[in-house]
């Protein structure tokens, strides 16, 4: 190439690429990367003054301490909020990956209207979270919630302070509407993987004699199993990460019942400009995303099924 | 993959227990949004007395007085502003590098495509306290420019992603022809290359309108003044200033109003968006 070709080249691959690269690393990776830095600071509010405290603000999170003769946690809040986030991920695994399976074997089948059931159980998850946190907070109002009346129904009774106001039934039901919300994703997903198996090695179970259950389980189950991996990464990562749902069926306020990690961390950096604190809270959450999601990859290795 | 519908047939009793349980949830799914249809058109005693009926009369009213007495119609129209130029933007910047990125060999384009594609790794709040910073440092804190600029930002990762994958798959042929020419590089880009990605254009586009549209965590930490609320903070204010005020009436038809564009978008693109999805996933 000549020099000039090559200048010319170069040209266009600035006009090109630097948009793109200063506003990503300006506004995505230089405040990402400098979490890092700022997390070893005690840090409050926008004030200068900031001062080099080394690892002590993970101390806090993570540390226990001697209180009245018992080890007690230095901060109780983080580890309810973590235990908060394990509860959202456990149940939802628990419930919407067999779920998700099922149903989304049941669409892969000739079944009468398929197209318009995986149409229909997507469409939640594209609406806003927070239309869904204040729409289902009346499904569990205390005056005119749907849940109520069912409940009377079978003769129980409701929480008084309504079922989002008692703390022990308040985390359940935003699982619930946060699986109501996502259900759809999952099925799609795994609709999609069922579908890319080829037909005739159900018809060869067929003639062999398998029932659904053998096929669902023998060629179903390890033919979708790296979309079945994607899934449930996906939903480890979405469990942590959950934030919208919470903050607005509690209110934007969020008890010692109610907290999850990135709640806790939106009310230390902004109602208690605690900016070091929340941060590392963040560097907390950010390892934890990583480090499950590759044990759980980990844990899910099986070898390959060629097709 | 008709073969399979066809070989796996069941007995009658058996797909009428499953089309039982796909209805079953179908009312699950709809249930919600069906009463929030009744109730955004009722006024509030009769929400209170009479949840599970349909209205008496139909009270249109709500709707004016979410749209101008709560002022969601003020958050409608910044929220179509943010989307709309935050879309264009992340979908020109994005294309431009994601061209870069598929047409061009150059040293470092491996290392460069790999440092966009870590982004989608990142959650939103890790960086959330710098971000904050840097935005009150730059004046850019409870302003739309602020705000459109994180949007494009965050959503670069996922853009050059989708669209690298698309201009690699364009023809060569074209972009000789138009050097040949005597175009200049942009030009081949804007004129040829960019209607032939109209597809991944549109795929992008529409996933980011999702995201974008519905957008809350980001949102909350960058805009605070009231006449700047976008549609999910209206509602999610609306929802506080409700439960004293208690007109119900008003929230829900707020609701409706956020949730209308989105089954619009839905239905239109229903093909492409369960296309991107599993496309996406089958590749990943």
């Amino acid at each position: 190439m000549s020099s000039a070709a090559k200048r010319d080249k170069i040209k266009t691959l600035i006009l090109f690429l630097s948009p793109a690269a200063v506003l990503y690393s300006v506004f995505f990776l230089f405040p990402m990367a400098q979490a890092f830095y700022i997390a070893l600071f005690r840090w409050s509010g926008m004030s200068p003054n900031r001062e080099f405290i080394g690892f002590a603000n993970f101390k806090k999170l993570l540390g226990f301490e001697m209180s009245g003769g018992a080890t007690v946690p230095t901060d109780p809040m983080f580890w309810k909020a973590l235990l908060h986030n394990f509860e959202f991920m456990i149940i939802s695994l628990v419930v919407v990956i067999p779920l998700a399976l099922f149903i989304g074997s049941v669409l892969s089948r000739k079944v009468w209207g398929s197209g318009t059931y995986r149409a229909l159980y997507l469409f939640p998850n594209m609406i806003s979270v927070v239309a869904v946190a204040v729409l289902w907070s009346f499904v569990y109002h205390p005056q005119f919630g749907v849940l109520n009346v069912l409940v009377e129904g079978v003769g129980l009774k409701p929480p008084l302070n309504g079922w989002l106001g008692e703390p022990k039934t308040a985390l359940f039901c935003m699982i619930a509407t946060s699986i109501w919300y996502g259900l759809g994703f999952y099925i799609v997903l795994l609709l999609a993987g069922i579908q890319s198996i080829p037909s005739s090695y159900y018809e060869a179970a067929s003639i062999d004699g398998a029932g659904s259950w053998q096929q669902f389980k023998n060629i179903t189950i390890p033919l979708v199993w790296d979309i079945l991996k994607l899934a449930i990464v996906y939903l480890i990562i979405n469990t942590i990460n959950i934030f919208g749902l919470v903050y607005v069926m509690t209110d934007a306020h969020p008890t010692e019942h109610t907290h999850t990690l990135l709640t806790y961390l939106y009310q230390k950096a902004f109602s208690e400009s605690d900016f070091g604190y929340a941060t590392a809270i963040g560097v907390m959450v950010f390892v934890l995303i990583f480090s499950i999601s590759l044990v759980s990859l980990r844990l899910m290795k099986r070898e390959a099924v060629e097709m | 993959m008709k073969g399979a519908a066809k070989t796996r047939q069941s007995s009658p009793i058996k797909r009428g227990v499953l089309q039982f349980l796909l209805i079953l949830y179908s009312a699950i799914v709809v249930y919600p949004m069906l009463w929030l249809l009744l109730a955004s058109l009722k006024d509030s005693r009769e929400i209170f007395e009479h949840p599970w009926s349909f209205p008496k009369a139909l009270q249109w009213s709500n709707f004016t007085e979410a749209w101008v007495g709560a002022e969601i119609g003020k958050c409608f129209g910044n929220s179509v502003f943010v989307t709309a130029l935050s879309m264009f933007f992340i979908l020109f910047v994005g294309a431009m590098a994601a061209y870069a990125l598929a047409r061009f060999t150059f040293k470092g384009r491996e290392a460069m495509s790999a440092v966009f594609l870590s982004g989608m790794m990142f959650p939103v709040f890790l960086g959330i306290v710098p971000l904050y910073i840097l935005l009150a440092n730059l004046g850019m804190l409870d302003n739309y420019y602020g705000l459109i600029t994180v949007y494009v930002a965050y959503s670069l990762s996922f853009t050059i992603f989708v669209l690298t994958g698309f201009f690699k798959t364009l023809p060569h042929e074209l972009a000789e022809a138009g050097m040949i020419d005597g175009c200049s590089s942009f030009t081949i880009f804007w004129r040829i290359m960019l209607p032939l990605a109209k597809p991944g254009l549109i795929a992008a586009g529409i996933f980011n309108f999702f995201g974008i549209w519905n957008e809350f965590p980001l949102a909350l930490v960058i805009i605070s003044k009231e006449n700047l609320r976008t549609l999910p903070l209206g509602i999610q204010n609306l929802l506080m200033v409700e439960h004293y005020q208690a007109n119900w009436g008003a929230l829900f038809a707020g609701l409706v109003i956020v949730m209308l564009p989105t089954l619009i978008i839905y239905l239109l693109f229903q093909r492409q968006i369960t296309e991107g999805l599993t496309a996406g996933a089958l590749k990943g």
